[in-house]
């Protein structure tokens, strides 16, 4: 099971070469070349030396992902956190175990680091790396303001040192496959973006003793995270750019604590909507008081929508039944629809009931291990990959300036200067 | 136990009922694909739906029939 599992994920560029888009995804998304066959041929036998920052929850998902990339090797684990640091070492015996990670940055042996700390740290720990001489692989959002986001991108390119943000959609093949019909046009033009992500729970973790509050449920606290934007927006954000080729012009939005009123500091329900340069809205909306639907990422084009979790499209117009099906299909809407009893001048206008088509049925994962495997393949080549940092960034500086917007409750635009040099979207906005 | 006799007459009977039914469905095909305006090819690709509408009309004329023959029954019984 797990052998056919590796080879589903080494081969999604085969997958996706299978299905006529091979030259087409490569050349929309440049990044994937960088855990492809002939990348991973390339790193064969050679290792890059990991060590992890804050292997808690979402770092341990990381190095237990490890162990199925053969070019990735730990050898130092750091935590301020003695039980997240112990669990670690447990996966992982022979790593170097650190309780400062300035002195991690100091050993000789790590090449590169994993930083999956609460995202107030992201910044200093992500610069102290790169002027230390190591790659780094940074948890998404970014950091933890637009300037510190600007001040990493551009330390990138000050040391040449290699820097991935998690935002694991971009090595997705179900996203790939869909995005690469978005941007061919096979579903018209993109008309809207619509994100959503809905939960029912407090977002809060067990806290062994009181003083730890802040430092276990750091997600709830103003000083070390901008809650909801930073944690789920930042992801969804991202295929909008990414499907627009666009970047946002302006952003509105709302945001309150409705239900959780338990001393966190951050919004339990955001909205916000982001307008494009040709007017082209998205939106993002979170409620952690009612699942009801879930989480979606739709992008509604003029002949289609693209759901891109469930990888499925739907047609405007469905592809035609036959003939018997449809006069079925009229004679029960006969016998089964309500007649009107106040003439025509309201009727429901009820959603599609189309099953859609699926785009990529066969794709597994989520693309969280093939970024970790481009990252050391990029460390061990020290070959940056295309695109992918700028597509990140703007992921995570378009949710931050959300947050802002909420914040103000203002219309706020991206001031000119964190507009990056080198890339300011496909269209050039 | 009484034995049942199904005559050939009675086999002819209801084997042409069973054809009445089918042309009657393909009836329904022919029609809705001039309605439709769907490829002619229909009338053999759809013959799962032709046969299933046969069934149907097949069951109800048994029902009919079933029907007509109890009210025929009561009324005789009625007389005596």
């Amino acid at each position: 099971m797990e052998e056919k599992k590796t080879m589903d994920r080494r081969s999604f560029i085969e997958r996706l070469g299978g299905l006529g888009l091979a030259g087409a995804a490569v050349a929309a998304f440049p990044w994937v070349e960088a855990c492809s066959p002939a990348a991973n041929k390339e790193v064969a036998k050679e290792k890059a030396r990991i060590g992890m920052i804050g292997p808690g929850s979402r770092g341990y998902f990381h190095l237990e992902n490890m162990k199925q990339i053969p070019q990735a090797e730990v050898v130092a684990l750091c935590d301020i956190y003695e039980p997240n640091l112990q669990h670690a070492s447990e996966l992982y015996p022979e790593a170097k175990l650190y309780r400062d990670y300035r002195k991690m940055l100091e050993d000789p042996n790590v090449d590169c680091v994993v930083i999956t700390t609460p995202l107030f740290c992201h910044f200093q720990m992500a610069m102290d790396a790169m002027d230390a001489g190591k790659h780094v692989f940074c948890e998404k959002a970014m950091a933890y303001n637009i300037d510190e986001c600007y001040q990493m991108y551009m330390k990138h390119l000050e040391t040449g040192k290699i820097l991935f943000i998690g935002q694991q959609r971009l090595f997705d093949p179900k996203y790939l496959k869909a995005m690469a019909g978005v941007l061919a046009g096979n579903y018209g033009p993109v008309v809207n973006v619509r994100n959503y992500w809905f939960r029912n729970g407090d977002w809060r973790r067990d806290v062994p003793s009181p003083e730890l509050e802040r430092h276990i449920n750091w997600r709830l606290y103003r000083e070390y995270s901008r809650g909801l934007m930073t944690e789920l927006a930042c992801h969804q954000i991202q295929n909008g750019t990414w499907a627009t080729g666009m970047l946002p012009e302006k952003v509105m939005g709302t945001g309150s604590i409705i239900y959780w009123k338990d001393g966190r500091e951050v919004f339990d329900n955001v909205a916000c909507i982001y307008t494009f340069p040709n007017g082209v809205n998205m939106t993002f909306e979170s409620v952690i008081s009612n699942a009801h639907f879930g989480m979606g990422e739709q992008i509604l084009c003029k002949d289609a929508m693209v759901d891109l979790p469930g990888s499925r499209v739907y047609f405007e117009e469905p592809p035609r039944k036959s003939g018997i099906e449809s006069l079925i299909a009229e004679i029960e809407e006969g016998i089964f629809s309500n007649s009107a009893f106040a003439g025509t001048s309201f009727s429901a206008e009820n959603g599609s009931k189309d099953k859609g088509i699926a785009i990529m049925p066969e794709a597994d994962g989520d693309g969280t291990v093939e970024i970790m495997e481009a990252f050391c393949n990029a460390c061990i080549t020290g070959k940056m990959p295309d695109k992918v940092l700028e597509e990140a960034y703007y992921g995570s500086v378009f949710s931050l300036l959300g947050d802002e917007a909420l914040l103000q409750q203002k219309t706020l635009s991206l001031d000119e200067k964190y507009y990056l040099p080198t890339y300011k979207g496909r269209n050039g906005a | 136990m009484k034995d049942l006799t199904i005559t050939a007459k009675q086999i002819r009977r209801e084997l042409i009922l069973l054809l009445v039914c089918f042309v009657i469905a393909e009836g329904v095909n022919i029609f809705s694909m001039i309605k439709y305006e769907t490829p002619w090819t229909e009338f053999f690709t759809q013959i799962g739906f032709v046969l299933i509408i046969t069934a149907a009309l097949y069951i109800i004329l048994i029902a009919l029939r079933v029907l007509i023959w109890l009210v025929k029954l009561i009324i005789d019984r009625c007389r005596k």
